[in-house]
């Protein structure tokens, strides 16, 4: 696990040219906006989608067949790329807390630790879920495929879910969630994503134990 | 230390057929042509792919129940994959070292530095021999008991090649009970490396023999229509008809030496035999 968690954190060092320009386009975004909150809504999901990178870079120059007789288990890699996911999703989320701290600090605009914590364990969370959702399928369909497959489905969801919304009472959901305070809120969503997260990683468990390379 | 026993594997309409074992301390040659099952055989033995039957033992245990200990103990050279050509040697040294706990880090930076491949370099930027070698290296500084060697020497020039057999030969000598199985399509190499050979074509096995003796026993005869009808064919494997006559192979050769000197008895190797299984099925 500690191996391979070493190669994508190698591997990400080649995209840190990239990083860096999102990370200050960001900076600047929240500082010409004013709008404290917009690099915690972006950074870490940056961070955290470069694990689908990693699947493509594994792929390359067929990779996989070498990197599978190394010691560790199909199961492990598949373990690898969530924690890791959920690792750079939370160095960013972090990253983006202190610049937020420090830009509110220097802006004299005042914060809670509640006001900035409850939003980046809800980003943190909601990265988890979306990454959950990507990974089996990036899994499946391999970097390249997997995109468009991502496509397609999203084009599903907004075609098939528009029409489902329409009979959905979401002036319920919307009531209920109202109703809830931050720490119910909090708590519903982990475990909506521990839950959806353990499917996940199971399904993408049996993609890779089926795979042949 | 390595033993295939029936092993089965539909692909369209190529069958796998293939037993064959690994003793330890030897080193075993798979030889054949392109497309004959070598590379199917290592992918079945390093649980790459299924099969549909048969069964693969490593150090006595089934591959299927294989744990990353296990797997720490073998070393493998596949000829069309090998670390992500983003990665440079100095990124996968943490790696190495994490994966097997027996790495030789010292000894894997004195093999880089004797074949001058740049530490701090991509290694898609390498070139095909620096490639080999540097899978080589990462296969053989773990302590591996097993090596599973699929064309470790595609693509090299003769220099290249002599200095990855030396390495091999040096890695078989540090301990006694080492053992090597290799494939290649360069027969010369595995004429002067391996132990005892395996010959595949078409997914199947279609012959075991030790290297000395398939060296030394083994021969062409060549000799006219004449000739061939007064030849004892009990020690003849095949034959094929030529312009001149008959072209022969035989794992008698002294006794035709001795009982037919007239005839022309020519040193046979591994490409005769590969050359013998395309014209004629052994």
């Amino acid at each position: 696990m500690k191996g391979l968690l070493i190669k994508d954190f190698k591997l990400m060092k080649n995209q840190k040219n990239f990083l860096f320009v999102i990370f200050i386009g960001a900076i600047a975004s929240m500082l010409l906006s004013g709008f404290s909150s917009f690099l915690m809504g972006y950074f870490p999901f940056i961070c955290s989608f470069f694990v689908l990178s990693t699947i493509s870079y594994d792929e390359f120059d067929n990779g996989n067949a070498f990197l599978y007789t190394l010691p560790f288990s199909r199961k492990t890699y598949v373990k690898e790329k969530y924690l890791f996911g959920f690792l750079a999703g939370t160095a960013g989320c972090i990253i983006s807390l202190i610049i937020t701290v420090l830009y509110r600090y220097f802006t004299h605009t005042g914060f809670s630790l509640t006001e900035l914590l409850v939003p980046a364990a809800a980003v943190l969370m909601i990265l988890i879920i979306i990454l959950s959702f990507m990974l089996p399928i990036h899994l499946k369909f391999g970097g390249e495929k997997g995109r468009y497959a991502l496509f397609g489905i999203f084009l599903f969801l907004v075609l098939f879910g528009g029409i489902g919304l329409q009979f959905f009472p979401l002036e319920v959901l919307g009531e209920f969630l109202h109703a809830l305070k931050p720490a119910g809120f909090l708590s519903l969503l982990a475990v909506f994503t521990f839950v959806f997260t353990f499917i996940s990683y199971r399904i993408s468990v049996l993609i890779q134990e089926r795979k042949e390379f | 230390m390595l033993k295939v026993e029936n092993l089965k594997k539909q692909y369209g309409s190529f069958t796998l057929d293939c037993s064959l074992e690994v003793m330890p301390g030897c080193i075993t040659g798979l030889v054949g042509r392109n497309g004959a099952g070598k590379s199917t055989t290592f992918k079945a033995i390093l649980g790459l792919i299924s099969t549909d039957s048969g069964s693969i033992s490593i150090f006595g245990k089934d591959i299927k129940d294989f744990t990353e200990t296990d797997k720490q103990k073998i070393g493998v050279v596949l000829s069309n994959s090998g670390f992500s050509g983003y990665l440079t040697i100095n990124d996968i040294l943490p790696i190495l070292a994490s994966l097997y706990p027996l790495f030789d880090q010292a000894a894997f930076l004195e093999y880089c530095n004797r074949f001058q491949l740049p530490l701090d370099k991509k290694i898609q930027k390498f070139s095909t021999g620096m490639k080999a070698k540097l899978k080589l290296i990462a296969a053989i500084t773990h302590d591996a008991s097993l090596l599973l060697l699929d064309e470790p020497t595609a693509g090299l020039d003769v220099v290249a090649r002599d200095e990855l057999l030396t390495l091999l030969r040096d890695f078989m000598e540090e301990k006694e009970d080492r053992a090597v199985l290799i494939s290649s399509h360069i027969s010369t190499d595995l004429e002067s490396l391996c132990d005892d050979l395996y010959l595949i074509g078409n997914g199947k096995i279609l012959l075991h023999e030790d290297t000395d003796r398939l060296l030394s026993q083994y021969a062409i005869l060549k000799v006219d229509n004449r000739q061939f009808q007064k030849l004892d064919p009990r020690y003849l494997l095949k034959w094929k008809q030529e312009a001149y006559g008959y072209r022969c192979l035989t794992d008698q050769k002294q006794f035709y030496l001795e009982n037919y000197p007239d005839i022309v008895v020519e040193k046979s190797g591994i490409d005769d035999l590969i050359l013998f299984n395309k014209e004629v099925s052994l």
